[in-house]
């Protein structure tokens, strides 16, 4: 059995595979339009036990990949005692950081002690001027650059995340060109979201119809391969990723979400509690939550309706968490859902020359 | 050169790599590779004896007791898939 036979075989059997925890919303940077619902920091931070019981159920379930994230997971106390634990208990560790505090002494003590799969961090622009603007830093584009740098110079696997906004998508391009001299991929998120708490004015910050267009042609000059288009293979791909189980994601079902206040989140996206670990153990929320069903059988509904729009539904890149944010439905099709399903249908009427 | 093999080796996962098995089958990630390797379940049920750092002609004994075949068959069976894992970067001498 292949590895993406074991995974939709988790989708379908709700075999707990991936979990994401963010340790704490403190951040040593200051983004403009950082999702993190900062009015939670009111409630209990989980202690440093609760972490390392959390980390055991995992294990325990047999849990294969951890993310530790944040706000900035450097920026937690206890960040490498609860990365040490991690990794003791053979987690496939990924760190999804901003990269300001990975210094090359940081990035080596990260290496010796947590022996992470890959680094993750946050790429705002191919100019000091604009990923300065994002963070609100000044100098942070600068230290990024070094930081990177150092992290491939000692082996680390370093991945380059990006949002796609009104204020970087003329230089994606040059996004992409630095990504490539730097030698790490670089993922680009085309959609800006609503912060976690609902509120919509990071919107505002969304690329143009323009910057989309310049990306979309962007990601298929370097995309396009055998003299399929870009669509066929995102379609072709999606497809196949889907067949054999019935559900649109694996939230709730092989994935799972803990935020720094204990709650239990069927995905990092998908922002409605099924459990809290001040009250009750991970193990117990997975195997007795009702919440989690009625999660589960969202994703198999998703699944029917995106299959009811052909390839355009597939290039939707609809996520049910985003549509719980935007509108408190997690059917309900979205702004940013609606324009790439008619971008597709665009496309596909277009003659095959 | 090659150093000579222990007359009853024993095997342990590479630092590097992750080993989980799920639903009887074992997975590992090669970090450094970057790969995914999936293992059967007899394969799944050699390596968690590897972890336990029990030697391998016991493993032989419990893979021969357990699926009900001779020690001879679950003996090539079980080098030949340390081979495979050795050559992998998966799994090491300890």
């Amino acid at each position: 059995m292949s590895y993406a036979d074991t995974i939709k075989r988790s989708w379908n059997e709700h075999r707990l595979m991936n979990a994401l925890v963010e340790l704490t919303y403190a951040c040593n940077l200051d983004c403009d339009f950082c999702y993190n619902d900062l009015s939670l920091e009111r409630e209990t931070m989980l202690n440093l036990a609760q972490h390392k019981a959390l980390l055991d159920d995992l294990a325990s379930l047999s849990v294969l990949s951890l993310t530790l994230t944040g706000g900035e997971p450097l920026a937690h106390p206890h960040f490498f005692e609860i990365g040490t634990h991690a990794r003791a208990l053979g987690f496939v560790v990924r760190l999804k950081s901003n990269g300001h505090a990975l210094r090359r002494h940081v990035a080596k003590r990260i290496v010796d002690e947590i022996d992470p799969f890959i680094i993750e961090v946050s790429f705002h622009g191919a100019t000091a001027a604009t990923h300065d603007r994002q963070t609100r830093v000044p100098g942070s584009f600068d230290r990024l650059m070094t930081n990177v740098k150092d992290m491939t110079a000692l082996g680390l696997r370093v991945k380059a995340n990006s949002v796609l906004t009104r204020w970087n998508e003329s230089e994606i391009e040059a996004m992409f060109d630095l990504a490539e001299t730097l030698g790490v991929p670089l993922q680009v998120d085309p959609e800006v979201k609503p912060r976690d708490d609902g509120d919509l004015s990071p919107l505002a910050l969304s690329a143009t119809e323009g910057g989309l267009s310049q990306y979309a042609r962007s990601v298929a000059r370097r995309a396009t391969k055998d003299g399929t288009t870009l669509l066929e293979n995102v379609a072709a791909a999606r497809r196949e990723s889907k067949d054999g189980t019935d559900k649109h994601c694996g939230a709730g079902s092989n994935n799972v979400a803990i935020d720094p206040f204990g709650n239990v989140l069927p995905c990092v996206q998908w922002r409605v509690p099924i459990g809290n670990l001040h009250h009750q153990r991970l193990t117990e929320i997975w195997r007795g939550s009702n919440r989690l069903d009625e999660i589960r059988e969202t994703t198999r509904a998703a699944r029917t309706m995106l299959d009811a729009l052909g390839d355009p539904g597939l290039a939707a890149n609809f996520c049910p968490g985003a549509a719980h944010t935007h509108h408190g439905d997690a059917l309900a099709l979205y702004p940013a859902a609606e324009q790439r399903i008619e971008s597709a249908r665009a496309r596909v009427r277009l003659p095959v020359v | 050169m090659m150093s000579t093999p222990a007359p009853n080796p024993h095997y342990r996962v590479d630092p590097h790599a992750r080993f989980r098995v799920l639903d009887g089958e074992g997975i590992f990630v090669l970090q450094k590779a970057g790969e995914v390797l999936v293992v059967n379940a007899v394969g799944a049920f050699i390596v968690e004896r590897l972890e336990r750092d029990m030697p391998l002609d016991e493993i032989i004994r419990e893979v021969s007791r357990r699926y009900d075949v001779d020690d001879a068959r679950a003996g090539a069976d079980a080098r030949a898939l340390i081979d495979s894992l050795l050559e992998a970067g998966a799994i090491q001498e300890s």
